[in-house]
């Protein structure tokens, strides 16, 4: 079953009198489960692609669907709403709140989940420290961690409200090589694990290779889709 | 936890901005209390000795007189204004018909002079039925007794004026008066009790006390004349009794010209011109003191807006609402104040309260009103007040900003990076 679809996706950013395309004629097809990546070099239209896919942006042509809803049907509750259940962020630069420590980070979207009761929030959260190993830095503050332990404590955040997709946008580049592989390895341990949706960018060809799927972007086109496995 | 904790580390991670906005928040309030304290108060103050003059809640008097002529005597001998026997009756008819009244008292009062061998004191004496209650609010005994309602000779002296003609309780004491047809009597009256009076310090004399036979007799008034008949009202209808009254004595042909009805509020109207500009002074130093105050408010949130750009642009993100925002940006300014208020609350309560303690020398010209030692008096009802301008006017000041730095769109915090 797809999870996500994009049917001619067409994405330009009016700059004054001029307009810039960063996507063009987008069409792709993402199945429930799998571990994909968007690889290109600087400017290609990863994160664009990637915001479309979130919710966070809106295509200027074309159709995208998050499972069997079309995305420019959804107003800006319902919008929200998707953000929260469907999707998980994590982000190049973690993107952590510095006033929190590393549990309430983890918490931060299951706050504004009113099904989710204060037990299940407290099992969900220790479940998923510990599934990114950092279950005894709970108390730490950002500030206090390394970065890869940050990017641990994103993965967790976007986890925890259980989303059926995963984006993560140059999830490795502010992290060595090391830190970055672990990283994308703890991704597809999770993968695995819960059957989550993982759709990642990258132009490190390294991280690129521990996808499933890779989709090549160049200049806003799919230029070419490689199977891994 | 709950979004508001996200609020809470947020004021006291940036401790030192918040204080910058509290201080202000502090002030507000400590100073809001305590000069809506000084000024209800001060309020107060004039009511009651008004009130206490006058005895009571309206005044009705003949007409073509002013508030002034009745409230300062002049000492005018022999242009005595009253009301006629028959005008009197009919006042009463009306008074005993309506609801809102509590009791009335008819009244005469005139200038006299208080004479004991070659002493002479100049006072106002007002005769009033010593049956009646009333009149023993304004004066507190200190020794002998109230008025006998079976004597018509006994006065009530204030202490100062016993003291002064050298009098005690029981002595005899001599009135000197023009009657209304202005001939000179002197009556011989009993001095029933001393005691203190309380009064405006605008007035020129203190009122001596006596029987309305008393008065009859100074004035030369036939039985039934009055100066003027003083009415309590049910609490809070005073103004609507005065405008029923005004109305009814119309239909019975008597118009303003000839009785007129005036409130406490009426009367003490150009006593209360005297520290309206005071009090204005004082809103205007408060509205400054509030509006600073949101423009700090307003300037905090659009630059915790700017700092947090990259925060609030990845709660977007992860789902969060723009009202959701909005709502931390508002419980931050929540907490300070609400902190901020309680400090100034508390330091403001200490401070009314000693100086209630201690009061207040006052100068010229507010000491004519008020007294030479103003006591500031603690109502836990500005309180609320004090509340309600704080509160709203953080609430009010922080939602545009709040909204406006909510409004940010994540696809582009996150391309700004953090
Ligand atoms: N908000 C914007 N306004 C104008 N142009 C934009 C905007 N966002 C992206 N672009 C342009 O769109 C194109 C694609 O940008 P995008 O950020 O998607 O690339 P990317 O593959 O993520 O690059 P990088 O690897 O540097 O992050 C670029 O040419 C970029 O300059
Ligand atoms: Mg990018």
């Amino acid at each position: 079953m797809s999870t996500v679809i994009l049917q001619e996706v067409s994405k330009s950013y009016e700059l004054g009198r001029t307009s810039v395309p960063a996507l063009r004629g987008i069409d792709l097809e993402i199945q429930e489960g799998e571990f994909v990546t968007m690889a290109g070099a600087s400017g290609s239209g990863k994160s664009t692609l990637l915001n479309l896919i979130g919710c966070l942006d809106v295509p200027t042509t074309g159709e995208v669907w998050i499972g069997d809803t079309l995305v420019s049907d959804l107003d800006d509750k319902q919008l929200n709403e998707t953000r929260l259940r469907q999707i998980g962020f994590i982000f190049q630069s973690f993107n952590l709140i510095p006033v929190l420590n590393v549990y309430e980070n983890v918490e931060l979207p299951l706050l504004i989940m009113k099904e989710v009761s204060k037990k299940e929030r407290k099992k969900r959260i220790d479940y998923f420290l510990n599934a990114v190993g950092l279950s005894s830095f709970a108390d730490r503050k950002p500030s206090e961690l390394s970065g890869g332990q940050r990017q641990r404590v994103a993965v967790a955040r976007a986890l925890v409200t259980k989303p059926r997709i995963v984006l993560a946008d140059e999830p490795t580049a502010n992290l060595d090589s090391k830190t970055g592989i672990e990283i994308i390895e703890l991704m597809q341990q999770i993968n695995k694990r819960e059957k989550t949706t993982f759709i990642f960018s990258t132009h490190d060809p390294k991280v690129m290779q521990r996808a499933n799927r890779i989709f090549h972007l160049v200049d806003g086109k799919i230029e070419k889709v490689e199977n891994i496995r | 936890m709950n979004i508001f904790k996200l609020s809470r580390k947020n004021v006291f991670e940036s401790w030192r901005r918040s204080m910058s906005l509290g201080t202000f928040i502090f002030l507000a309030t400590f100073l809001l209390l305590f000069f809506t304290s000084f000024i209800s108060t001060m309020q107060n103050d004039l009511n009651q000795a008004i009130s206490n003059s006058l005895s009571g809640d309206i005044q009705l008097r003949q007409g073509g007189t002013t508030e002034g002529d009745m409230l300062s005597l002049k000492g005018k001998w022999g242009q005595m204004a009253y009301l006629e026997q028959k005008t009197v009756a009919t006042i009463e008819t009306l008074l005993n018909e309506n609801d809102n009244m509590e009791s009335y008292t008819k009244r005469i009062r005139n200038d006299a002079m208080l004479s004991k061998g070659s002493t002479k004191q100049h006072s106002m004496v007002i005769g009033l039925d010593p049956s009646l209650e009333a009149y023993k609010k304004a004066f507190i005994l200190t020794e002998g007794s109230y008025l006998n309602p079976n004597r018509t000779d006994e006065v009530l002296l204030p202490k100062n004026y016993a003291d002064k003609l050298g009098v005690k309780v029981g002595d005899s004491v001599d009135l000197i008066a023009a009657t209304k047809d202005n001939k000179e009597v002197t009556v011989s009256f009993i001095v029933a009790g001393t005691g203190q009076v309380d009064r405006l310090a605008s007035f020129s004399f203190y009122p001596v006390y006596t029987s309305l036979q008393g008065s009859q007799a100074l004035t030369g008034f036939r039985a039934g004349e009055m100066t003027d008949i003083i009415v309590y009202a049910d609490k809070g209808k005073s103004d609507k009794l005065s405008n029923e009254l005004q109305a009814a004595l119309s239909t019975k042909g008597l118009d303003s010209n000839a009785v007129k009805v005036s409130t406490l509020s009426e009367m003490g109207g150009f006593l209360n011109s005297i520290i309206s500009i005071y009090v204005g002074i004082l809103y205007a130093f408060i509205g400054i003191l509030l509006v600073i105050m949101a423009i700090l408010i307003i300037n905090l949130i659009f630059m915790m807006g700017l700092e947090r750009r990259s925060e609030i642009g990845t709660l977007r993100a992860i789902g969060y609402s723009r009202n959701r925002i909005v709502m931390i940006f508002l419980g931050e300014i929540f907490i300070i104040t609400t902190i901020f208020f309680v400090i100034g609350l508390i330091i403001g309560i200490a401070l009314i309260l000693l100086l209630s303690q201690l009061g207040i020398p006052l100068g010229a010209p507010l000491d004519l009103v008020l007294g030479k030692v103003f006591n500031i008096q603690f109502d836990w009802s500005q309180v609320l007040m004090v509340f309600m301008i704080i509160y709203g006017f953080a609430l009010v000041s922080s939602l545009y900003p709040s909204i406006k730095s909510a409004s940010v769109k994540p696809a582009e915090t996150l391309r700004e990076g953090s």
